[in-house]
Order: C-alpha cells, then sequence, then structure tokens
C-alpha cells in the first residue's frame, strides 16, 4: 500500500513504489499530468515548479504533457521510429562513442562523458546541437532542480542562475520541447549508467558479463514521476478516497527496488512509455561493447 | 501497508549502532531489539517480486478455499490468488539488476571443481557436537516442502566444468546440466534476469508429503485398493511408505512420497513419521466430529499436520541450529511472542499482535513483494555438510550396533533394506545419539562429490562443483556482493573473512580477490556468531524468511482460528511438539528422550 502523507491545510501527496500499483495508477484516467494548481500550499508550490520551469512558450516537455496531448502522442510515436536504430540511421559517430567508452574504461572525466552524450542526444534533434561545459552544467543544474527541494535552490532562484541555465537549455534546444527533455533530463539515466558501466568494467567478473546484462545491470529510472488526481479517485492503493489536486509521485526508481527491462525503466507498453527505449539500449550496449579490453590507467 | 513509524524508527536506531558494532556483541535485550530492526529492514528492502504477468485463476467450484488448502497452492491470499501456488517464479531477496546469471568465462572462475577439491572436500568429518543428525534429515524434509527447480534442462547445452590437470575425476569435464528455464516469459520480461519456477507450492503447507497438485495427492491418499475413504494417507502393513510402482530410477526398493527425489533414510524417517501423524490425527478428529467425512479429515488433517511441522520448526528445529539466547527467545516469540509460552498456556493469545502474542493468529501481511520462495534462501539453504558419510544404526535399548553401513548405502532403495533390518524406532535413536557435519570448510560429503547420477551412461555429479555452479548460473550474488546488499560489513580481506589462518592462505590460493568468493564457500568460511552452527549472512536469510513463511500465509495467520482448524486441531497444535510425535509413534523411545530439552540436541545413549 503506498503512504499518503497529508496534513490538512498543508501538504496531500501520495508516495508509491509497489509495481503493480505504480502500473495500475498509470493508467488510471483520473490521475494526470495536467498540473492544475490546487490544494494545499506545498502541492500547489510542487505543481508550480513543473508549470513554471518545465514548459516551454507554455507547452509542457513531453515527459510532463497530459495523457490526451494528440501532439505529444503523435510525435512520441514519430521520435521512437527516429531513434530506431533498426532505421539504418548513423546515431552517433565513432568519435563520440569513443569519448564514452573511454570513461566506462576507467579514463576521462565525468564532465567530459556527459558533454558527450549531451551531444549524441542534441544531434538526434539537429546535427549541429551544440553541447560543452556549460550547457551541460545547465543541465546538471535543471537535473538536481527536478529532484527534489534544498536551500541551495532558493540561492539558484534569487541570484537568476537558475534561469539563465534553463535559458541557455532553451536556447540551445531550439525552443524544441523534445530537445529540450531530452538534453536537460532524458541524457541524466544515460549517465547514471555509464557511471554505473564503469564501477562494473572495474570488478573481475567484468569480462564475463555480456552486453544485456551489463544494460540490465546499468540502466535504472528516473526516481520518480509525478500526477495529480483530476478527479476524486478511490483507489485500493490508499485507505482513503485521494482529492482532486492530490500530488501522486510514482516511484518507479527507488533505489534497488526497481526492475530492469523495457518496462521498468521505459514504461513500455504503456501511454507514457519513452520513445528513446532502442536508442538508449543500443547506445549501452555499443559502449559496453567498445569497453572491453585493457583499462584506461 | 508500509513499516510503521515505531518500526522504522527502530530500524533506523539499529542502523547506526551496526556500524559500530554486530547485532551479537550487544547485550541481550539490545540485541534482541535489534533482530527486531533487522527484520524490518529486510522485509521492505530485500524482498523483490519477479512475476509480471501472473496467472488469474477461478476459484474452483466444489472446494472450501476458505478453510482447506488447495493441492497447488492456490487461493491461499485471497487478493492474489496465483500467489506461493506451484509454478510461480522464484522471487529475490537481491535487487533484480543483481541477480542476471553469470556466463563464461566468470561463469567458470574460479573454476568450481577446485573449490570443491580444494576447499569443500571432507578430509575428516568434522561433527556438529551441539545437534543430533535429526536435524539434517528434517532441513532435508522441509526444503521438499518449500522449493524445488524441477527436473534440469535436457535440451539445452549443459555446463561443462573443466577438470584440472592432476584431478582424480575420471573425465576432462564435468557435465552439469541448467537449470528448467522458465518457460512463460513474455515480452515484459525483455531486459529482465532470468526467472525459474517452483514445482512445489512455495508455501509451509507439508506439500513434500501431500503434493503439489490433486494427481499425487490422490496417490499418497490411495493404497492397493483405491482411495482410502478414511482420510488418511496410505502407510503399508508395518507402517512404512509403500515402494514407489515407478520409481524414478529404477530401483524397484524405492518408497513412495509425493517428493521423493534424492531419497535417502533420513528423509524416508521424517515422511513416516509424519505420515502417522497425520493419521493420529485423523484418529483424533474422527472422535471428536463422527459426522464428517474422509475428505473433510483429510484436509483438516493436513492443515493442522503443516501447522505443527511448523511450529517444530520455530520452536525447537531453528533454536537448536542457532543457540545464542536472543536467538532462543526471538524464534520462539516467532510463535508465542514476546510476552511466552508460559503467557500462552495460561492465557492464550489475547492480542492478535506478532510482536506481543507471534505470528500465529496476527494479521497476514506480504511486506514488499508478494510471497514467494527466492532463489537467495535456496542458496543459503545448501546445507550438504551436514550429512556424515558413514553411519553406526544401533539399538535403543543397548546402545549395540545393528548395521554399519555408508551413505551410498542409504540412498534410494537403500533405506527400504534398512528398514528390514533395523526397527524404526532404533533408526530414530541412532540420528538422534549421532551428529550431523559441521557446517565449514573442508566438510563436504565425500560421497556427495562423487555421485552416481546415471551410472549406467558414466555420468558422476560432484554436488559440491554443482552447488557453486548453480549460485553462479542463477544470478545468486557472490559473498562480498550479498553482504553489501544486506547492508553488512564486507571484509576487505581473506583475513576479514576468516580468523583461521589456514583458510585464509587456502581461500586466498584459490580465489586471489575476495571479492570473487562464492556466497556458499564464504558462508562456509566466516566466522560465526556465538553458538550457531550457520553463518551470520545464512542468518539473515533466514530471520527473514523464516518469519515471512508464517506471516505471509493466511492460514497460520488471520485463519488459524478453531473455527478453521477445529478447536480440535488447534489444541493439537498447540500442545504438541517433536516429543509427542516421536513418543506417539516410537514410543519405545520414552527413555531415550527422558533427559532431552530439545529433540534437535544430541540425545543420551543407552547405559551412558
Amino acid at each position: 500500500m503506498a503512504r499518503h502523507i497529508r496534513v490538512p491545510g498543508l501538504v496531500d501527496v501520495v508516495l508509491v513504489t509497489d509495481a503493480e500499483e505504480i502500473r495500475a495508477l498509470d493508467e488510471e484516467r483520473k490521475l494526470d499530468r495536467r498540473f492544475v494548481p490546487r490544494g494545499p500550499p506545498v502541492n500547489r508550490l510542487i505543481v508550480g515548479r513543473i508549470r513554471r520551469w518545465f514548459q516551454i512558450k507554455g507547452q509542457p516537455l513531453p515527459s510532463l504533457a497530459p495523457r490526451g496531448d494528440a501532439v505529444r502522442a503523435e510525435r512520441q510515436c514519430a521520435l521512437a521510429a527516429e531513434l530506431d536504430p533498426a532505421g539504418g540511421r548513423a546515431l552517433w559517430t565513432a568519435a563520440q562513442l569513443h569519448r564514452l567508452t573511454a570513461f566506462v574504461r576507467g579514463g576521462g572525466s565525468r564532465d567530459d562523458a556527459a558533454v558527450a552524450i549531451q551531444e549524441i542526444v542534441g544531434r538526434q534533434f539537429y546535427p549541429d546541437y551544440e553541447a560543452d561545459q556549460g550547457s551541460w552544467k545547465a543541465s546538471e543544474m535543471i537535473d538536481r532542480f527536478r529532484e527534489g527541494f534544498s536551500p541551495v535552490q532558493i540561492l539558484w532562484l534569487i541570484t537568476g542562475k537558475l534561469r539563465r541555465a534553463r535559458n541557455l537549455l532553451v536556447r540551445r534546444a531550439r525552443e524544441d520541447r523534445w530537445a529540450m527533455h531530452g538534453t536537460a533530463i532524458g541524457m541524466h539515466g544515460i549517465l547514471h549508467a555509464l557511471e554505473r558501466m564503469r564501477d562494473l568494467r572495474a570488478t573481475p567478473a567484468a569480462a564475463s558479463v555480456d552486453e544485456d546484462t551489463a544494460v540490465g545491470r546499468c540502466l535504472a529510472p528516473p526516481t520518480q514521476v509525478p500526477r495529480t488526481v483530476e478527479d476524486a479517485l478511490s483507489t485500493p492503493v490508499t485507505a482513503k478516497q485521494l482529492r482532486p489536486g492530490t500530488v501522486v509521485l510514482l516511484q518507479i526508481g527507488k533505489p534497488d527496488s526497481y526492475a530492469p527491462g523495457g518496462e521498468g525503466v521505459f514504461m513500455h507498453g504503456h501511454w507514457n512509455a519513452c520513445p528513446a527505449q532502442a536508442f538508449v539500449i543500443a547506445l549501452l550496449r555499443a559502449v559496453w561493447r567498445g569497453s572491453s579490453g585493457a583499462r584506461s590507467a | 501497508m508500509p513499516a510503521s513509524l515505531s518500526e522504522r524508527l527502530i530500524a533506523a536506531t539499529f542502523r547506526v549502532i551496526n556500524r559500530w558494532k554486530v547485532w551479537y556483541r550487544l547485550p541481550f535485550p539490545l540485541a534482541v531489539g535489534n533482530l527486531v530492526g533487522l527484520r524490518v529492514d529486510l522485509r521492505w528492502k530485500n524482498l523483490f517480486d519477479t512475476e509480471t504477468a501472473p496467472a488469474e485463476l477461478t476459484s474452483p467450484a466444489d472446494f472450501d478455499i476458505r478453510t482447506c488448502r488447495t493441492a497447488d497452492g492456490s487461493f491461499n491470499d485471497l487478493a492474489k490468488p496465483w500467489m506461493g501456488a506451484v509454478n510461480t517464479r522464484f522471487a529475490r531477496n537481491a535487487p533484480l539488476p543483481q541477480t542476471f546469471g553469470e556466463t563464461p568465462p566468470g561463469l567458470y572462475e574460479p573454476n568450481p571443481r577446485v573449490i570443491s577439491r580444494d576447499l569443500l572436500a571432507r578430509d575428516k568429518f568434522i561433527p556438529a557436537e551441539t545437534v543430533n543428525l535429526l536435524l539434517a534429515a528434517w532441513l532435508q524434509f522441509m526444503v521438499h516442502d518449500w522449493l524445488s527447480h524441477g527436473v534440469n534442462d535436457k535440451t539445452s547445452p549443459p555446463m561443462r566444468i573443466p577438470v584440472p590437470p592432476g584431478d582424480d575425476w575420471p573425465k576432462p569435464e564435468i557435465t552439469v546440466l541448467r537449470t528448467c528455464p522458465d518457460g512463460q516469459r513474455g515480452p515484459a520480461d525483455d531486459g529482465r534476469p532470468p526467472t525459474f519456477r517452483n514445482t512445489a507450492t512455495h508455501w509451509w503447507d507439508g506439500s513434500q508429503m501431500y503434493g503439489s497438485d490433486l494427481k499425487v495427492q490422490c496417490r499418497v491418499r490411495s493404497g492397493p485398493v483405491g482411495l482410502l475413504p478414511d482420510g488418511k494417507l496410505y502407510l503399508d502393513a508395518t507402517g512404512h511408505l509403500p515402494l514407489d510402482p515407478d520409481p524414478g530410477d529404477g530401483d524397484p526398493e524405492q518408497e513412495y512420497a509425493a517428493v521423493n527425489g534424492n531419497w535417502w533414510i533420513g528423509l524416508s524417517s521424517m515422511h513416516t513419521l509424519f505420515t502417522r501423524e497425520h493419521n493420529a490425527i485423523v484418529d483424533r478428529l474422527r472422535l471428536e466430529y463422527p459426522d464428517k467425512d474422509g475428505e473433510w479429515f483429510f484436509q483438516k488433517a493436513r492443515l493442522i499436520n503443516a501447522a505443527l511441522i511448523v511450529k517444530i520448526h520455530a520452536t525447537e528445529w531453528t533454536p537448536a541450529l542457532l543457540q545464542s539466547p536472543e536467538l532462543q527467545f526471538a524464534m520462539r516469540g516467532s510463535w508465542w511472542g514476546v510476552l511466552g509460552e508460559a503467557y500462552f498456556k495460561a492465557f492464550g493469545r489475547p492480542l492478535h499482535s506478532e510482536l506481543f502474542s507471534g505470528i500465529p493468529n496476527s494479521p497476514q501481511e506480504q511486506f514488499a513483494a508478494p510471497y514467494a520462495m527466492t532463489e537467495e534462501f535456496t542458496a543459503v539453504y545448501r546445507l550438504h555438510s551436514l550429512i556424515p558419510d558413514d553411519y553406526s544404526f544401533r539399538r535403543h535399548t543397548d546402545n549395540k550396533e545393528l548395521l554399519a553401513c555408508t551413505l551410498a548405502d542409504l540412498f534410494g532403495g537403500g533405506t527400504t533394506r534398512v528398514h528390514r533390518q533395523v526397527q524404526f524406532e532404533d533408526v530414530l535413536y541412532s540420528f538422534g545419539t549421532s551428529y550431523p557435519g559441521a557446517l565449514v570448510l573442508h566438510n563436504f560429503p565425500t560421497h556427495l562429490r562423487k555421485l552416481p547420477e546415471n551410472i549406467d551412461q558414466g555420468i558422476m555429479t560432484d554436488l559440491a562443483s554443482t552447488d557453486i555452479l548453480r549460485d553462479r548460473e542463477r544470478g545468486v550474488p557472490r559473498y562480498c556482493a550479498f553482504r553489501r546488499i544486506l547492508r553488512m560489513s564486507v571484509p576487505k580481506s581473506f583475513e576479514e573473512l576468516t580468523d583461521n589462518p589456514t583458510w585464509q592462505k587456502e581461500l586466498a590460493a584459490v580465489y586471489g580477490d575476495v571479492e570473487r568468493v562464492d556466497l556458499l564457500t564464504g558462508a562456509l568460511a566466516e566466522t560465526k556468531p556465538p553458538g550457531f552452527a550457520i553463518s551470520d549472512i545464512a542468518f539473515r536469510i533466514f530471520i527473514l524468511m523464516a518469519g515471512r513463511r508464517l506471516k505471509s500465509d493466511r492460514f497460520l495467520t488471520d485463519d488459524f482460528t478453531p473455527e478453521v482448524y477445529t478447536p480440535a486441531g488447534i489444541d493439537w497444535v498447540e500442545q504438541n511438539g517433536m516429543r509427542e510425535v516421536l513418543l506417539r509413534h516410537a514410543p519405545a523411545l520414552k527413555g531415550a528422550l527422558a533427559d532431552v530439552r530439545n529433540c534437535f540436541f544430541p540425545w543420551p545413549k543407552a547405559g551412558d
């Protein structure tokens, strides 16, 4: 059963960790990603952040767009086809791949690998997408802001650092919501996977870990994805009926509790499936394959 | 329902304390509290579901699922009727991303045969002198109730362990068939680790005696002229199990039981004892409820017999295995609660609270995942070192030797031949007065390292090598990785793993890197908590899964009531234990058991 944190007049949030419950709630039509500000103040704060920072020209980033958004659904299908390595299009260059394999072998820095990933992802949308340390640091800040609340975030807000970071990424993404999502949010999943791969490659067992196993062991979903209750909802997941405005956090990637595989990591088979599944898996497989051999000093 | 605030507080407190001090080094009250905290942590952090598309079942029309156990284990949990049923998947205690099976070359590194030969092989029998051999027989009896991976895969290429130079194995390699794969994987399983299915029910329901399907259940209830009308299980005229009309290995003297694989005299004794117990329960119920029919007697006797087995395991077997004051208290507490047995006998179970009155009749709970046996549990229950190679059967009246034999003489039909020469009570007496092997390195039974799997085809099995290989094949994390998963301290060197200097050198010679040590080897080598026959790492899985087998089972929690068991049935479970069972079916042992506090402790020998 999910954990329901409710203090009347302050907060009304549900945390869901059970895979079966997440599956059921993800298909529940009274839960959506409209993010209408209502309910107690903390809920409004959460929703307000999403609406303020994760949109371009009033349109939400695709991972935060409602299920009924026809444009999102259409682009999701098209993108899945475009990003499928089976389509024959070269999705990365040998030089880009080399930067990633060098990192997994123990060479290079995390920042260098991150820039390479951002470049690879960005160029799926615009062949001349430019990634550098500045755009990577901006992306890292957006990711940390997305993950939760902390006092340092207030400083980012007051000093305008967060706004400048977001503006830089929006500019680089040419105000394209999908490119923005990939380069500001989606890329972190790949980076975290490469960091785990680097650790795995350093173990004595690495030589006998095949590509599928390496991907399965290293690739994890985002920690949590938000939803809001659109209409009063009775569900076996919580003891009490959920009110409109309740924020539901589906904790799909709670450390050590997620399941590898298409559904567990990419929500494959669901309305909100990630269109980059085949691309990400192919990239990680290529990196693992390329990183075999002598480790860097 | 997530862990309560108080549970989380206890768990968090002891997580901090355990950074400096392991639980068994704390004073008694703190150590007991620490065990509670550990169990909370394990229940919420080390149970992982592997099912992706469980079967949708409809309730059988002609069977009362509310008050009887189904043959296949379904409908125990009424919200998820598939849970724990036969042919559902094994779950995991390790996070799923860490359970991918190993592949070559790592699968064979270090070489399992070298581990078997240099670290596990028994040079000289090392006895565990705090317990008796019934403990080993009981363990196998229980394992057959809980789990089986079924017949190995004969279609895929087998695993091949190269035999190192100079080894006395008769062939250049040891072939080991792969575990039968899960044939029901679907698209939702893409990218996920391999899964395996349990060919027994996962529940603690006596399925080793009653079967995991109706066909087998009917067979154990049937004599030469068909189904016994009185609800009893069939025993021959001498009170022994019948011979198997269709023995798997062609031995015409193999006894028949619902699960009779890996059959030997120890297993046979436990089956015989509890088959007789079933029939005794039927007799008791008939006195109380003369108007009921045979089917009713069978179903109620099964419920009662299974619950009695659970109670014996929790309150007698486990405290014998883990002889520390904290564990004696904790394991008995799982049945009677912290208020204890004396309070229970005076006042019953006034509170439906696991903590105060024990798990029976407390609310059923599944914690972080639907109930299922786990692969890691299977791994830590690889306790073959308990089995001696040499046996002496003696008369209970004067301790005179009746028969001396080796383990090889006791397999399969050999058991029947022993029963012909040695009275049942003398078999039990001999087990009660003998020691099992200690769970340490260099104590793996010699016979099990050269087992004739199929002697006609010249196929031999080294079970020690197979044990190592199975864990790697099924993705059971190695020793250090598993300790991390259980949030235990991790040895950085062989010196930190064991305080035995000889073993340190031997482990280093075989493994080179402490991170490569297999779970089985590490568990046998590690320095054990005081009074424990098993390792601390195995113990963690024990305390998690021992409680879970009860707490997840409706018939041992919500429905452990007189309404479901009958008042006579509840009394039978509560008033009996291993001593009563032994004396009911082998009354001649009264003298032998007179001074025995726990039937799994060594019995005094006649004439001592």
